[in-house]
């Protein structure tokens, strides 16, 4: 642990990098994230460290990358379930056939079903 | 390390968005006589039969690779602005083209590399790329970070070894050097005088650079700037008169637009990066005045956020319909095109019947006359062309077993649109212009197969 925080004050010290371990902090402080202010600009103490500058982002970008597109991203679903509550996983459904992929949420991820020339139906 | 001439192209969409989409790969003048394209990383310019004119000239050193990445032609279609990547395999090469205060800041990071890639992995682990490592760390400077790395690996590359040692795959695209993604990259904005063959420098930074939209008068670029979290951007304004740099808006989506000389409109997050609720604004800014932000709309976009301007000034973006707050089992009706209205200050929905649009509809391009709409997606290769006023929709090109589209579509005038098709008899990616009425003809005949193979991606044999 000695030999972490130490890497991390070296850090921070030179390259002026901010890091969390827990950045669902922010939910439960209950910092405004609508208005216009840069998040960058809020910044938290932190025993050991002079500062730790903390971003909102950094949690689901931490766990999927640029994700929550649904761009072939099969890791979008738990970001999106994670991040606006079971309701969202419906935003996902297109139940109506046609010549587009269609996207269906499963337990492992978003499922991707490509037409076929069969099931396919003219707009 | 070694960088290979033209191996690497569209990292500016690989470092913003996780996994491949349709990107822009041509661009038609104004007035569709000639296309600028990228193939392989390399900018062409084409007549209207996909026969290459020109291969403009950019200026570099010796040992460095290019990869051209986005490209806006002036209204009188004689000149170009063009982002584009150079990279380099040594710093000694390198150091020379970075504005000196990136290079020394570069060389400041790289003595703390060693360090910070411990405390990336005591966080989150290995990963396989140097960004994935870095992505862990919240930094203003995420590009300038990379470059240090890079750095301190070539001063000493035993230490970053044992620290990787975890992650084989990195060590072995760092040792063998020819990695898309390894070696020292800058950006470059450039204007390229086509009658003169001329190449001028407007902007040089480590920073990545998003699409460079020249204002209505044709004197200042808007670009988007990365600033440290991954989907965002910071949007600047540089006047091409003396390269000045204005500061539009912080942290909005690569999806911008101007809408006069003074005001530019983006997509911008309600939240965090990762909420789907964005939210359309203006920003509008005057010398020696502050900017105003204004909100137009919220839309609900769980894919990529795309808008363009049309020429009645109608702003045209894609969203889900959904009336919120809806309950967990509702489904919610697909995604559909609008258009906000800026005298009225009202939302139009393209009428559109249900489920004719890609769920994931975020990538679309206006034709010229703002009557039409090219659509694709990124699951398929069908490419749809809507009608703005009826929602009318023809699927004018039909998807092909275990094809991806990777190409945006392109308006060479208000009748005709190209994109990317599979020859499905030959198995190549052709580069073809639709016309409602008409012929579609290919411009890519006689083109190397390779030239356009990317531009279609196709399911390999052994994938699921």
């Amino acid at each position: 642990m000695q030999e972490f925080v130490s890497g991390i004050e070296e850090a921070v010290s030179v390259t002026e990098i901010a890091v969390s371990s827990r950045p669902d902090m922010f939910r439960e402080e209950g910092c405004n994230w609508t208005d216009e202010a840069d998040p960058e600009t809020k910044l938290f103490p932190f025993p050991g460290l002079t500062w730790l500058k903390v971003a909102a982002a950094f949690a689901l970008l931490a766990v999927t990358g640029a994700g929550g597109y649904l761009a072939g991203n099969r890791t979008a679903v738990s970001d999106l379930s994670s991040s606006t509550g079971p309701a969202s996983t419906s935003l996902l459904s297109n139940s109506t056939p046609g010549p587009w992929a269609q996207y269906r949420i499963a337990s492992g991820g978003i499922e991707t079903s490509i037409p076929t020339p069969s099931t396919r139906q003219q707009p | 390390m070694k960088i290979y001439r033209h191996t690497f192209c569209c990292l500016v969409t690989a470092w913003l968005v996780t996994g491949c989409v349709p990107s822009e790969r041509f661009w038609w003048s104004p007035g569709g006589d000639k296309a600028a394209v990228v193939v392989k990383g390399q900018l062409r310019i084409t007549d209207s039969t996909g026969k290459t004119l020109t291969i403009p000239e950019f200026p570099g050193i010796d040992g460095e690779s290019n990869s051209a990445e986005y490209v806006e032609w002036a209204s009188n279609g004689k000149s170009l602005i063009t982002h584009r990547l150079r990279g380099f395999s040594s710093w000694d090469i390198a150091k020379s083209e970075f504005p000196e205060d990136e290079a020394r800041r570069i060389e400041e990071l790289a003595d703390a590399i060693p360090a910070v890639t411990r405390t990336a992995i005591a966080l989150g682990g290995v990963a396989d790329s140097v960004d994935a490592i870095f992505g862990r760390l919240r930094t203003k400077e995420p590009d300038l970070l990379r470059n240090a790395f890079y750095l301190s690996y070539e001063r000493d590359p035993e230490t970053l070894r044992d620290i990787l040692s975890g992650s084989p795959k990195l060590r072995a695209k760092l040792e063998s050097g020819n990695d898309d993604s390894i070696g020292y990259f800058l950006n470059q904005i450039d204007v390229v005088r086509l009658e003169t063959g001329t190449t001028t420098p407007l902007l040089k930074t480590a920073t990545l650079l998003t699409r460079p939209a020249l204002s209505p008068d044709g004197n200042r670029v808007l670009m988007g700037r990365r600033h440290g979290e991954k989907t965002l951007v910071d949007l600047v304004s540089i006047t091409i008169a003396d390269g000045s740099e204005t500061p539009i808006a912080k942290r909005v989506f690569p999806a911008y637009a101007w809408q006069d000389d003074h005001t530019v409109l983006a997509l911008s997050p309600v939240a965090d990066s990762e909420s789907l609720l964005k939210q359309l604004k203006s920003f509008s800014f005057a010398r020696d005045h502050e900017s105003t932000t204004e909100i137009l709309a919220t839309a609900l976009i769980p894919f990529l956020p795309r808008l363009e301007v049309l020429p009645d000034r109608s702003v045209l973006f894609s969203s889900q319909t959904g009336v919120l707050p809806a309950e967990a089992s509702t489904t919610l009706p697909g995604s559909a095109l609008f258009r906000y209205l800026p005298d009225t200050r009202k939302l139009l929905r393209v009428p559109t019947p249900e489920g004719a649009l890609p769920m994931n509809l975020g990538f679309f391009t206006a034709s010229p006359d703002g009557t039409r709409v090219a659509v694709v997606e990124s699951d398929t290769d069908a490419v749809a062309v809507v009608d703005i006023s009826s929602g009318k929709v023809d699927l004018i090109s039909l998807p092909r077993p275990n094809s991806k589209c990777r190409t945006l579509p392109g308006w060479r005038n208000t009748e005709e649109l190209s994109f990317a098709r599979l020859n499905e008899a030959t198995g190549e990616v052709e580069w073809v212009v639709w016309k409602q009425r008409g012929e579609t003809r290919v411009l890519s005949k006689g083109w190397a197969a390779e030239s356009t193979a990317g531009w279609i991606e196709r399911k390999k044999p052994n994938q699921n």
